[in-house]
């Protein structure tokens, strides 16, 4: 069943040289249960199309449809009961929390304000999700400055399951912790997953992490999705060429087999206005005149889908 | 069973743990632990008990005239000698006590309530709003503090009031601007989109989230304003603006000293040591908070 999808996306800025086209016209769908990897390097829009998915940005064009309901444009009113559905974890987990406000407060006012707890229910709500999230009793009283990276990151997960989400959106929420903390907090977002049903979005540039956690994958480029595939498909047959180099980047342990690194050369298009051609022909080793016209995302079968005019003599 | 007894334990001291916990408390004792700002605090709660003491002992009043006694140097009968006019010149002091702290404080506090309010309107909205607070600060600020200060002085006539309007708005274009920096570094932390994600309104974001997180600067910035607030006074008296004889204000006192300070050099010491004494112990108490207030030094 589909719980999001998304059709033709655009996120776009003003800046005082043009508009910059963070995400470009991004056609997506999640399933419900899944975890949908969003991957790319720094600035291709990954960030903009969670937050916009979720209504903390708004579009500039298309659709959002949310279990069969266009949620577009809402109402202050539908846009409440939106948020208690769709939640945010964040990666910075030193800006995260509210520095005057203790574990506790944190935790319970969402409870406060969108599930409207009161006394003992409250409390007991707050405690529940506390240990779920494995906050230790002793730190329930605590401020976010006394706590390392990963508790801090569970409180803010612990504030995101108040509200009681469908979907949570997971901005590199891993990306700032150190390798063994990474595991604790993925292994605790997998585990409230089977428990509660969740779908993720899991925005990323680590690739070893969304294999790891990831039904599916979208590969990002200059805002605009250009591959989408199973976890295994995409890793065992990349198509795109963007995707090949991404891949090919992950180090290899195995000294035998070092992987051959496609290096891209020249520099990344400007987001700011760009021409409707492919946007990564500019760096492309296979580019050639089709590139000219804009790219359609194009089914490959078993769900993959690219955006390449050359997709079928790459894959 | 130590996890219930834990559960039963926390319950009971909940609301003692709850205050001895938060960041009022953590302020509170950090800030008595600094033995400068205690310093700095009890001289101006001592100038405060000795103003409030005035009838009780000061054996003259501040305005009693005795040219017979004038000029006198510190002395058993009058500890600070007496002025011009014969008045004692320690009955001054401790009346002008009230004068010198309430016009610094009132003044601040008047600023200080007014920048928050733009201060928040610009940071917080920001675009056109923000641009035209901002050039309206660039203005008054753009005229020297004193100048400024005189010239309202001059259009709402002298006295206690006026002054006071005088003083707190020279130092309300500084708030706005610190509190508009403040706001803008802060919206643009990850927690106050969370508390967009979590259903809190504009106003909520505002007050619970974004300025407790602004407002350190801002009493650090006004304790330290409170000394310059006074200096301010002191200075406009001594122009012979401000508060007017023969209220006793030290700067009008330092003032009418200063052309006997050769023969008399008690008339201008007396009132200069006190207004340097009390601007000290602001900026002490400033300097206190300072340390006080960062959340990150807590232990």
């Amino acid at each position: 069943m589909t719980l999001l999808e998304v059709e033709n996306l655009q996120k776009y800025f003003k800046t005082p040289n043009g508009m910059l086209h963070a995400v470009d016209g991004v056609s997506l769908s999640i399933e419900k249960g899944h975890t949908v990897g969003v991957v790319g390097e720094s600035g291709c829009g990954k960030s903009t199309l969670g937050r916009t998915m979720i209504h903390l940005q708004e579009s500039t064009g298309g659709k959002i449809i949310y279990q069969g309901e266009d949620i577009t444009h809402v109402s202050s009113k539908k846009l409440k009961e939106i948020r208690t559905k769709m939640q945010i974890i964040f990666q910075d987990p030193y800006s995260l929390l509210n520095a005057r406000m203790s574990v506790k407060d944190t935790v319970e006012e969402p409870l406060k304000l969108a599930r409207h707890l009161r006394g003992a229910e409250l409390d007991e709500e707050a405690r529940r999700l506390m240990e779920l999230t494995g906050i230790d009793k002793r730190m329930w009283l605590s401020y976010p400055h006394e706590l390392d990276g990963g508790r801090r990151q569970r409180v803010g997960i612990a504030r995101a399951l108040a509200m009681n989400p469908e979907f949570i959106v997971c901005d590199e929420p891993v990306s700032a912790l150190d390798v063994s903390i990474q595991a604790q907090i993925l292994n605790l977002l997998q585990d409230i997953q089977e428990a509660r049903g969740l779908t993720y979005m899991f925005v990323t540039h680590d690739m070893s992490v969304v294999k790891h956690i990831a039904t599916n994958i979208c590969v990002m480029y200059l805002g605009k999705v250009v591959e989408f595939s199973e976890t295994k498909a995409l890793f065992s047959n990349p198509i795109h060429p963007y995707t090949k180099a991404l891949l090919s980047a992950i180090p290899s342990t195995d000294i035998d087999h070092p992987t051959q690194r496609i290096i891209l050369k020249g520099k990344i298009t400007s987001p700011i206005d760009p021409a409707p051609e492919c946007c990564f022909a500019a760096r492309c080793n296979y580019a050639c005149d089709r590139c000219r016209r804009p790219q359609e995302l194009r089914k490959m079968g078993n769900g993959h889908m690219v955006a390449c005019c050359r997709a079928e003599e790459l894959g | 069973m130590p996890d219930k007894n834990q559960n039963s334990k926390l319950d009971q001291n909940k609301t003692n743990r709850h205050w001895k916990e938060s960041n009022l408390y953590f302020t509170m004792s950090r800030l008595f632990h600094n033995k400068l700002a205690v310093t700095g605090m009890l001289i101006i709660l001592s100038l405060i008990i000795l103003t409030l003491l005035y009838p009780v002992i000061c054996k003259y009043s501040y305005s009693l005239v005795d040219p017979f006694n004038a000029y006198q140097t510190p002395s058993a009968e009058h500890i600070f000698g007496t002025d011009t006019l014969g008045r004692d010149i320690f009955s001054r002091i401790v009346y002008g006590v009230r004068y010198s702290l309430s016009l610094g404080f009132v003044a601040e506090m008047l600023g200080l309530a007014i920048g928050i309010v733009f201060g928040c309107i610009a940071g917080y909205f920001g675009g056109m709003v923000d641009t035209i607070i901002l050039r309206i600060c660039d203005v008054i600020q753009s005229i020297p503090g004193i100048l400024l200060c005189i010239c309202i002085s001059q259009v709402l006539g002298s006295g206690f009031f006026s002054t006071v309007l005088a003083l707190c708005f020279t130092g309300i274009p500084q708030v706005v601007r610190l509190l508009r920096a403040n706001i803008l570094s802060v919206r643009e932390q990850e927690f106050v989109e969370a508390a967009q994600a979590i259903t809190c309104g504009n106003i909520r974001i505002m007050f619970k989230h974004i300025l407790p997180n602004c407002i350190a600067p801002l009493i650090i910035n006004s304790s330290n304003g409170i000394g310059g607030k006074i200096m301010t006074s002191a200075s406009l008296s001594f122009l012979g603006l401000g508060v007017q004889e023969p209220l006793p204000e030290w700067g009008a006192m330092l003032s009418a000293g200063k052309n006997y300070f050769r023969y008399y050099p008690h008339l201008v010491i007396v009132p200069g040591i006190f207004i340097a004494i009390t601007i000290l112990a602001f900026n002490l108490i400033g300097d206190g908070l300072r340390d006080a207030l960062d959340p990150k030094l807590r232990s």
